[in-house]
């Protein structure tokens, strides 16, 4: 189940997670970083944990819960998370973004109020050779924010399940 | 008046993005996101020493595995004038080591295929038979005497490639 849509394909049993996002649903906003789990661009939520796709097979996903950068938010509204990253700034060339948000989302879900020093080592698997991380902080702590004042998830007004 | 009542529109303003729409929802279009029709996929053998001698490669396994559409060798560069490449900085540069590899990851050859699994699946089937020179691996050692990186270039006797 990939962004709540029931997804049926025949893999290869070595196909990655995240080959299957991309080439098979044809999903392109995870991004193949480092292809050795480093990264983070890859970074999907596997039943709302974290995981970096390139270092999960797609048939381990068989029967689970796969929410990618595609499923937050709704067409007419972006998540706080997605809101954040556009108001501080917490982008430049976008590559690390995707995977950055579903890590924040994950997160904020987990831990609405955290401290700046919890965000930091929340997204210290994600790397981003641009912002310098400074914006992408500020982003979270938006997000944060924004959830507390209108009581809405880190994945959106109208969260896909 | 004071600077910071001033309404600066342009320098030092702070603006809104207006690619974010589309980079924050996924949808940023990356070279490695397009898919035209008839696309195939590289992958290269790199070289796991820092300096050696390539005494032979053997592609044979590789041409065989099914969904191989080319396997090209530095050798097979030369042949067309291609596995040497000029450099900014007047200096030439190898696109596939054809004598030896000069560096540890130093690219040996390249397969094209179908798609990337079979790509890296032919690429394991090259056989590359390397003949280690010892290495240099900080820059004291190359300024010293002894190791000769770049012997390919007529008249160079050390290791300082360009000087500014």
């Amino acid at each position: 189940v990939v962004n709540d849509e029931p997804r049926e394909a025949e893999v290869e049993p070595r196909l990655l997670l995240l080959h299957f996002i991309r080439e098979v649903l044809g999903l392109t906003g995870t991004h193949l970083g480092c292809d050795t789990t480093s990264c983070g661009a890859c970074t999907v939520l596997y039943d709302g944990l974290p995981v970096k796709s390139c270092t999960v097979f797609a048939v381990q996903a068989d029967g689970h819960e796969i929410l990618t950068v595609e499923g937050l938010g709704s067409p007419s509204e972006l998540s706080p998370v997605q809101e954040g990253f556009h108001e501080e700034h917490g982008l430049q060339c976008g590559f690390c973004t995707p995977g950055m948000m579903m890590t924040a989302t994950a997160f904020l879900e987990e831990n609405p109020n955290p401290t700046e020093e919890e965000i930091r080592w929340a997204l210290s698997g994600n790397n981003c050779r641009c912002t310098g991380y400074q914006n992408i902080v500020k982003a979270v702590q938006w997000a944060a924010r924004k959830m507390s004042a209108s009581g809405v998830s880190a994945r959106g007004a109208n969260p896909i399940h | 008046m004071a600077l910071d009542e001033i309404q600066i529109g342009g320098l030092g303003a702070r603006r809104k993005r207006v690619e974010d729409a589309r980079f924050v929802r996924g949808k940023g279009n990356y070279i490695d996101d397009f898919k035209l029709p008839g696309m195939l996929h590289m992958e290269t053998l790199r070289s796991p020493i820092a300096h050696a001698k390539i005494k032979s490669i053997d592609t044979s396994k590789a041409w065989m595995t099914p969904g191989v559409h080319l396997v090209v060798t530095g050798e097979m560069a030369a042949q067309h004038n291609l596995a040497w490449m000029p450099t900014l900085s007047y200096d030439t540069q190898a696109v596939l080591a054809t004598d030896k590899v000069r560096f540890q990851g130093q690219e040996v050859a390249c397969v094209v295929a179908d798609d990337p699994y079979i790509a890296k699946d032919a690429v394991e089937q090259i056989v590359v038979e390397y003949d280690p020179l010892p290495p240099i691996v900080n820059p004291k050692q190359a300024l010293s005497a002894g190791v000769l990186i770049r012997d390919d270039k007529a008249g160079q006797t050390n290791n300082i490639c360009y000087t500014w």
